[in-house]
């Protein structure tokens, strides 16, 4: 097994919201957004991080790369620990740690053309190189990524939503980073577009050796992509577990429901039975006491409003945060066979 | 045989802009008959929403429709904005994918909701808000007592999309047309509407036309599927043959292109090479015909019109599919 490149300890971001009370009174109150996960990315692996919006996936991957300042807890970067660096040994190790954004269009600069907006990391981090040794280094990781290296000079709202992922793509790619953090990147993008860009990554992946922390809410992308996956739900780690493993035997109600919610495409009769959650995720202002998602589960008991459930593991390599995870039925309600 | 709910012949949907003419629909033939569902599919662009706008007269200024379009025996096409106002609303429910927009940010939704009522039926204020409350109720809308008086802007997602859908439903309308009503919300979210969905497909005769990109939600409610590309229909068909036997290779090629959960993982996820044509000027041919993979010559020069394969199943191709 490879080592571990990235440790998340009991990571936790809590904001601070004003709320108005009265014309004059306001009170402080807390949005635990992120509230104590913990995992490791090892080299050249990709996780998957799966969730409903607003239950921390993203502000998970920011506070990893310290763009939002962590409350408590430890990211240890290959044996250093990026929350207590300063700001311009931090910037340092951005070289190391990429990210590609979800909206491909508003990620980049619009003012830049595509090649100048490739080459920036370039410039920053490389200082020694010269202009030509740098469109050389642009052109060759465009032509990496399926674009043309003669659109180089375009401006980004002359591409569609697709090549301008590419462009999010290249960026990212061209330090040779050792972790690339993709938020949500095919979400925005149409069935044919998107099957390029997961294929492109599937690519990269291969060839690269670059590790991936792959954020998504799309499980079927996921399974695709990802080799382990973490279930967020409401800034708390529900199921982290290996892919097969994760999908063939799930043991938190929350995966198993998340499973079942997919449409699939295929004829009604081939379909398993659906679970349905009542209700909707709570607020992260006033997350439910207990097990946080106790108030749409359909196996909650009283147990489960009192004491937060720890993590357990179902195996070394899939753990569970779930009072009953040994008593899910066994037979295969709402799970999905095959994988 | 009874005449069906909806009947569109020859609709064409287009768009005056500065350097030509954009061609969104073009030649759009289907029916719907009362408590079926029918699913319109198919990339952004491809013309599915533009083609509800026409026959709903929403179409933006620089729009134009021209066909037909017979909703229970009247033409509904380009007709007076009053009769217009009449069938909007209370006949035919619409669902936009985009609930902040579809809702007024200024007025309580209770206040919208029951605005419906006594302007389309007449009802009394305290009438409406009976009738409102209760299809709340069918919805699992929570707390709806309290959350009446509230604005959209209170409201999280998939409770603005509850709301979108208690409007298109409180006249109890004969068909409602639903664009991308999940597309913005989360998977759980989804499957809470799809379930509603089904339930109203179920126990009322209420016509669905159900505009999506995702294959998935097709599968799940409708008893067709319109596949739609580069604003003309390539291929219907009963929903089990388009995912058992489709004949189109668009059809084909975006099937192959979704990711599934019981995909094989070894498999790659088929690329369709290019983009859709740009439709300020479609190709002479099948417009599909640059990114296909089993062009013939004559895919090149001549445009395929739509031609019946095996039971109601119709495919715009030359090239014949082995059965």
């Amino acid at each position: 097994m490879k080592p571990a490149i990235l440790n998340v300890e009991n990571l936790t971001v809590h904001f601070p919201v004003r709320q108005k009370n009265t014309l004059l009174r306001s009170t402080m109150s807390m949005l635990r957004a992120v509230d104590g996960i913990s995992f490791s990315i090892r080299e050249g692996e990709t996780l998957g991080i799966v969730g409903e919006s607003g239950c921390g996936k993203s502000t998970l991957s920011k506070a990893i790369l310290q763009l939002i300042k962590p409350t408590s807890g430890q990211v240890v970067w290959q044996g250093e620990t990026l929350n207590e660096l300063s700001l311009q040994e931090m910037d340092q190790k951005r070289q190391e740690l990429q990210i590609i954004f979800q909206d491909p269009l508003s990620s980049l600069n619009p003012r830049m053309t595509i090649g100048t907006i490739i080459g920036e990391p370039l410039k920053a981090f490389r200082p020694q190189l010269d202009k030509d040794a740098r469109t050389l280094a642009v052109r060759k990781i465009m032509a990496e990524v399926g674009l043309e290296p003669a659109l180089m000079n375009r401006y980004p709202h002359e591409f569609s939503g697709g090549q301008c992922q590419r462009v999010g793509i290249a960026r990212a790619m061209i330090l040779k980073p050792k972790l690339v953090i993709c938020d949500e990147p095919v979400s925005a993008l149409d069935v044919s577009t998107q099957a390029q860009v997961i294929m492109l990554l599937k690519k990269l992946q291969r060839e690269s050796g670059t590790a991936f922390l792959f954020i998504s809410h799309d499980l079927s992308v996921v399974r695709l992509m990802c080799e382990r996956i973490l279930v967020m739900y409401l800034g708390r780690l529900a199921e982290i577990a290996e892919r097969d493993e994760l999908f063939n035997n799930p043991r938190h109600p929350y995966t198993r429901a998340l499973l079942s919610a997919i449409p699939i495409s295929a004829p009604q009769s081939q379909r398993p039975k659906r679970i349905i959650l009542s209700g909707e995720v709570p607020s992260p202002m006033d997350p439910p006491a207990g097990c946080v998602f106790h108030t749409r589960c359909p196996k909650a008991t009283r147990w489960c409003q009192k004491e937060v459930p720890t993590l357990q593991s179902v195996s070394p390599s899939h753990q569970v945060a779930c009072h009953y995870w040994k008593d899910q039925d066994r037979e295969t309600d709402g799970t999905l066979a095959g994988g | 045989m009874k005449a069906p709910l909806l009947k569109c012949t020859h609709l064409c949907a287009h768009f005056e802009v500065k350097n030509g003419t954009v061609q969104a629909v073009d030649d759009l033939n289907f029916s719907i008959n009362r408590g079926e569902c029918i699913g319109i599919v198919g990339e952004s662009g491809s013309g599915k929403t533009q083609s509800c706008m026409a026959i709903l007269g929403l179409l933006p200024r620089n729009g134009s429709a021209t066909g037909s379009a017979i909703f229970r025996g009247q033409e509904i096409l380009n007709t007076r904005r009053k009769v217009l106002d009449r069938i909007r609303g209370e006949s035919i429910g619409m669902i936009f994918q985009d609930s902040m927009a579809g809702l007024t940010p200024f007025m309580r939704i209770g206040d919208q909701l029951c605005e419906v009522l006594i302007e389309h039926q007449g009802m009394s204020e305290a009438e409406a808000r009976t009738r409102v409350l209760e299809v709340l109720d069918i919805l699992q809308f929570p707390q709806p007592k309290r959350r009446l008086r509230m604005y959209p802007h209170e409201l999280s997602g998939g409770m603005r999309q509850r709301v979108m859908i208690a409007l298109a439903l409180v006249c109890k309308p004969d068909l409602i047309i639903a664009d991308e009503p999940t597309t913005a919300l989360d998977i759980t979210i989804q499957a809470q509407i799809l379930e509603f969905f089904a339930g109203l497909k179920k126990h009322t005769d209420t016509a669905i036309i159900m505009i999506t990109h995702d294959f998935g939600v097709a599968a799940e409610l409708c008893d067709r599927v319109i596949v739609m590309y580069a604003g003309r229909m390539v291929e219907t068909g009963s929903v089990e043959d388009i995912f058992a036997r489709p004949q189109h290779p668009y059809t084909q090629a975006l099937l192959r292109a979704t990711p599934r959960l019981d995909s094989d993982l070894q498999a790659d996820l088929l690329l369709i090479p290019g983009r859709p044509p740009n439709l300020q000027n479609i190709p002479r041919g099948c417009s599909f015909a640059p990114r296909c993979t089993q062009t013939l010559e004559q895919c090149r020069l001549e445009r395929p019109e739509l031609g019946n394969r095996f039971d109601e199943h119709w495919a715009a191709c030359f090239v014949r599919q082995p059965q």
